[in-house]
């Protein structure tokens, strides 16, 4: 059943792992406590509606509560495909990694116009603070772009899955899985390029949701 | 039209006298008045009365007990890949084997959420997906490739090629070896060879990375389907896992970089391989898809034409009812 009371409130992201990629998550530790800040949404929205997931009259078009969130999603998307567009500005190693960037750059700026298509909201800003927090990893080195877009694409992924546990319209629940499932898939991709082996890390996900419940915008 | 009695009746004359009769009988059924009895289509012959399908209910437990069958048909087909020699290449062992157990914990989670829905749990390989989809494939997989001796019982069609019969036989795509036995051949005759190297174990991994797909689509879908909460993170956490799944495999089935991106996210028309097998990349659309995965499975026949399979999710042909009792036979 789904709780009605309100989530426990979490401003940390998940802790950085020791062992694995323990270096690499140091390039983009700073970067993902800034962005903890800067995801802001009270999930008292979504407690203050009963539970439609429990009925068949789940609304088809995302309800005010959903689009409280999917707001910020779509500047979290923009910021993530602003932060790629800035990494092929810098220059990558390779034309199959260019590929891949450009790739992930236009799939998430996909992601935002998705999301807008889907709540009436425009897609037309990226989140300021996000991109401010996360540069520094994303222009850098192949490396530390590597484990600083990793982190990213894993924290969406977690991010996106919290809050599909709370979205009450099939429109929200719907865009955003197609979008979660694809980010994994990012993700993998950029461990593999960081040379990662360890399967724990290849199918897991150490990085907690970014927090969706305080903070400063 | 109709033929004077006199004249003698051709056989495309009692065809159509035939049909002419049928139609008009038809038509006089169709337009008869104060008609009694069932409203059911007619039928004209003698075949087996119609039977009706059951017409079960799908609930969230039907929804978890096809979540849970899916899980177990993966690890059946990785069981059974893993004892085929030469199938899975050691390198890619120690992933099967955790992908058996990823699937293992997430058959345990569906089945958990059965009972947590009301339902009898399904600890049991999905039967139509075993006998519709995956017994023939892997059959299919593990054929060889069929020539057909020409009229110069010297030569044989082989993946669309005429060549000379030799133990080793060099098509254009590789060197196969002749299995059958080559003394006493007619025209006609069919012999058999090894199919081109690597190509079993490309086709395995490839139905390993679509299965993998196709289980993320499943539990894609499933994320909407399903009016439980408790499911709906479930399915969309399998969905992630399985997606990470198909990406490490289609990466190291190519070799690395190759394995990325599909080339159709970057306007270009993707290849085969050499076999003519589908490749399969980590990120292949820009949102992760539930339509069919389309893969290639056994040797090309005669023309070099390799059979497709297509892999769809779950629908209401492969949903395990709540009225079907568990069988791990299948």
């Amino acid at each position: 059943m789904t709780r009605k009371d309100l989530s426990p409130v979490d401003l940390e992201t998940a802790a950085p792992a020791t062992g694995t990629m323990s270096r690499r998550r140091l390039v983009a530790g700073a970067g993902l406590a800034g962005l903890a800040g800067a995801l802001f949404v009270d999930r008292r929205v979504f407690a203050a509606v009963d539970d439609p997931a429990q009925t068949d009259e789940r609304p088809n078009v995302p309800t005010d509560a959903d689009s409280a969130v999917l707001d910020l999603v779509i500047g979290f998307e923009l910021a993530v495909s602003e932060l790629y567009r800035r990494k092929l500005e810098a220059g990558t190693g390779s034309d199959a990694l260019a590929d891949a960037v450009g790739v992930m750059a236009e799939n998430h700026q996909a992601y935002a116009q998705a999301i807008a298509g889907a709540t009436g909201l425009s897609a037309g800003e990226a989140n300021p603070s996000l991109v401010a927090a996360l540069r520094n990893g994303f222009e850098g080195s192949d490396e530390e772009f590597f484990a600083a877009a990793h982190e990213v694409e894993q924290a969406a992924v977690s991010t996106h899955t919290d809050a599909l546990g709370n979205y009450e319209s099939n429109e929200a629940i719907l865009v955003t899985a197609s979008i979660l499932i694809a980010e994994a898939r990012h993700a993998t991709v950029l461990a593999d390029l960081l040379g990662v082996d360890d399967l724990d890390v290849l199918f897991g996900n150490e990085q907690g949701p970014l927090s969706l419940t305080g903070g400063d915008s | 039209m109709i033929p004077s009695i006199n004249e003698r009746t051709t056989r495309r004359d009692a065809f159509k006298i035939g049909g002419l009769t049928v139609t008009l009988g038809m038509l006089a059924a169709a337009c008869g008045e104060n008609r009694g009895g069932s409203d059911e289509l007619g039928r004209i012959g003698n075949a087996e009365p119609v039977v009706q399908p059951e017409n079960f209910s799908v609930d969230d437990a039907v929804l978890l007990r096809t979540a849970s069958s899916l899980e177990y048909t993966a690890i059946a087909v990785y069981e059974t890949a893993l004892e085929l020699e030469g199938a899975i290449p050691a390198e890619f062992v120690p992933i099967v084997e955790r992908l058996i157990e990823n699937h293992q914990m997430l058959a345990d989670e569906m089945v958990e959420l059965t009972t947590l829905a009301g339902g009898e749990p399904w600890a049991c390989a999905n039967p139509w997906f075993m006998d519709q989809l995956v017994a023939p494939t892997v059959a299919s997989i593990l054929s060889n490739v069929v020539g057909v001796v020409q009229a110069d019982t010297s030569m044989v069609q082989v993946k669309g090629e005429i060549l000379p019969i030799a133990s080793t036989v060099t098509t254009s795509y590789g060197p196969i070896e002749l299995l059958s036995d080559p003394a006493g051949l007619s025209e006609d005759d069919e012999i058999e060879f090894t199919r081109l190297e690597g190509a079993v174990v490309e086709d395995v991994l490839t139905l390993a990375i679509g299965l993998e797909n196709l289980a993320a689509a499943a539990h894609q879908q499933l994320t909407l389907a399903t009016g439980l909460l408790e499911a709906r993170t479930a399915h969309v956490r399998a969905a992630t896992l399985e997606a990470r799944h198909g990406a490490v495999l289609a990466i190291r089935l190519a070799g690395g970089a190759d394995g990325y991106v599909s080339p159709t996210l970057l306007g270009v028309e993707p290849s085969t391989t050499n076999t003519g097998q589908i490749r399969k990349y980590a990120i292949s659309s820009t949102f992760a898809q539930t339509a069919q995965v389309e893969i290639k499975a056994g040797p090309a026949d005669l023309n070099n034409v390799r059979e497709s399979v297509i892999l769809q999710t779950p629908a209401e042909n492969s949903f395990v009812y709540n009225e079907l009792e568990p069988s791990c036979d299948a």
